[in-house]
């Protein structure tokens, strides 16, 4: 509460909250919200612009725009969720592991995250799409295996600067098992700047998810996802430019909502300003 | 040696650290319930080592360690619960070693959750605890980083001394603190020793504290003990030249107080490479030739003292 508090303070953080919410809210309310099935076919009103029936206008299958949008955020919010937390629970294991194994394995590790990262995102997503294919699943498990090395090296970074403090030895002395002082002693001090990293990755994924769907390599048609509502928009820009707004407003609404939010959440926990009497 | 259930004993133990530094090297020493030991030595003699190797933290190389009775070389799991649950230990630094995230509250009942007693029926005691501690009711949902450094320290013995070992091991338990503080905490610590019949090591390099609460005193130098008996025979006539030398560099209170200093030239050599011989030829003022190949064995002396030295002081200061 403290820290909503803190966000709320700065104005940029307002707008993120209030961003993040209507994105949060529009995606778990799309059924309600909606005025028409996400995917209802209406060819006599193809590429048609707004009007009281279809609020945001139509693409060109004749489909609602407002309510293909709305389901739109429940894919992208949703990857964007999954991954990130996925990739945060993998990334912490392995950043931790890392930190306490022996070199060799520690080295490992490290080798493996620097090949990851050393690709482009987006090339390494593409590439991996080849071998698995598109969909939704395995766009959260490819798209979780690029990120989460950005997860494990801070869990890692974090965990060698708490390792040698002198609480965990005196946790030792008085008998505290291994699991005891890694879930109650060591987590709680290294999660704070992965959490932060993690508010500012759902953007990233976001647009990640909406590129590789643009591309025609993402989530398969016809579940609505901003990235193939851009593209289709995209082909029928001569028409009506309705589409590619729709798409493209609701994914800016969204990452930019999010990226103020994460910013906010990192200045609001800033351990520096946490110490009050 | 006969086993007695109420001491832990060190036998000739050696802890060697990755690389080769000897910080113990073959100590010897005993303490007994109800007894406070003062361990002395400059910074790098390897006391805070030793002090470790007690309570388990750090696995000598060879010797032994043996908790009321029971070796502690090869020690299962229930073992080490057992061990700790009869030795604590508490360190140098009290802030940091108390889990930042964790309230005062958490971290008075942590010691319980781990040696599985009843937090509820114990928790009447460690009120009283607190309450013997100075600490009021109202620091107990603080974090540590919200209380002075003093009473960090009270929270450190509280939370070593809420699971009732027989002995605790205080390693510079006034590092840091005003002298005022030093003094109360003296006092707390003679009390609380009185009270729950504790055996207690202090490692400490400030000889007033030594002096102050101690019974029998340890001198440590390069790994090695070089005196050891009792406080006040040993402060008032050293048989050892090293002993001589830190209590007459050490600071009293008294204007009119004039004495001799023994400057020791040179910084204490590297524990990796100790000298050959005597450990303390290179820094001694009365060295002799046969220092330097010879080393000195801790031998026993007149009423209850030891000293590892070829050329001991007269006893008669």
């Amino acid at each position: 509460m403290d820290i909503l508090r803190r966000i709320w303070r700065s104005p940029s953080g307002r707008i993120g909250l209030i961003a993040t919410l209507l994105v949060v809210i529009g995606g778990l309310a799309a059924p309600l919200l909606a005025t028409h099935m996400p995917n209802q076919i209406d060819v006599a009103a193809r590429l048609s612009p707004p009007s009281a029936t279809h609020w945001l206008g139509t693409d060109q299958l004749g489909r609602d725009l407002f309510s293909r949008g709305l389901y739109g955020t429940r894919v992208a919010v949703g990857v964007a969720l999954a991954v990130t937390a996925i990739a945060l629970v993998i990334g912490i294991l392995l950043g931790v592991a890392a930190a306490y194994a022996p070199a060799p394995i520690e080295r490992i590790i490290l080798a493996v995250f620097d090949i990851i990262s050393a690709y482009p995102t987006l090339i390494l997503a593409l590439a991996l799409v080849a071998v698995l294919g598109p969909g939704l699943q395995n766009i959260i498990i490819l798209v979780t295996i690029v990120f989460v090395p950005r997860f494990g090296r801070i869990a890692r970074a974090q965990t060698l600067t708490i390792k040698e403090q002198p609480f965990l030895e005196a946790e030792r002395a008085l008998g505290a098992s291994g699991g005891r002082i890694m879930l109650f002693h060591v987590l709680p001090n290294i999660v704070g700047p992965i959490v932060v990293l993690a508010s500012m990755n759902i953007p990233v994924v976001i647009t990640l998810e909406a590129g590789l769907s643009f591309l025609g390599v993402g989530i398969r048609p016809p579940l609505a996802s901003w990235g193939s509502m851009l593209f289709d928009g995209f082909t029928y820009i001569g028409q009506s430019v309705w589409p590619v707004l729709v798409a493209g407003g609701m994914l800016t609404l969204a990452t930019l909502g999010f990226t103020l939010f994460g910013e906010a959440l990192r200045d609001a926990i800033d351990p520096k300003l946490r110490r009050e009497p | 040696m006969m086993a007695e259930t109420n001491t832990i004993e060190v036998e000739n133990i050696s802890v060697t650290f990755a690389g080769g530094v000897q910080a113990v090297a073959g100590i010897s020493l005993k303490l007994s319930v109800g007894e406070t030991l003062g361990l002395v030595g400059e910074s790098g003699s390897g006391k805070t080592t030793l002090a470790k190797a007690l309570v388990g933290l750090n696995r000598p190389e060879s010797g032994r360690v043996v908790v009321e009775g029971r070796d502690l070389t090869g020690l299962t799991r229930a073992d080490r619960l057992w061990l700790r649950r009869r030795v604590q230990m508490i360190f140098q630094d009290p802030l940091s070693s108390l889990s930042p995230r964790f309230t005062i509250r958490k971290l008075l009942a942590e010691p319980l959750a781990i040696h599985g007693l009843n937090a509820k029926e114990r928790w009447p005691a460690v009120l009283d605890l607190m309450a013997r501690l100075g600490l009021s009711e109202a620091q107990l949902d603080k974090f540590p980083h919200q209380v002075s450094g003093g009473q960090a320290r009270r929270v450190a013995i509280a939370r070593a001394l809420v699971i009732d070992p027989s002995f605790l091991i205080a390693d510079e338990p006034t590092a840091g603190l005003d002298v005022s503080v030093q003094g109360e905490l003296l006092n707390l610590l003679s009390d609380l020793q009185q009270r729950f019949s504790l055996g207690i090591l202090i490692v400490s390099h400030n000889l007033n504290v030594i002096g102050r609460v101690t019974d029998r005193v340890a001198i440590m130098y390069l790994g090695k003990v070089v005196e050891e008996g009792p406080t006040r025979a040993v402060f008032r006539a050293p048989r050892h030249p090293y002993t001589r030398a830190l209590l007459s560099a050490n600071p009293v209170i008294d204007p009119e107080h004039k004495r001799k200093k023994i400057v020791l030239s040179g910084e204490i050599p590297s524990p990796s490479k100790p000298p050959a011989g005597c450990r303390f030829h290179t820094r001694c003022p009365n060295v002799q030739p046969r220092c330097l190949v010879e080393e000195p064995q801790l031998t026993e002396a007149e009423n209850g003292r030891r000293y590892a030295c070829h050329f001991p002081l007269e006893s008669a200061a």
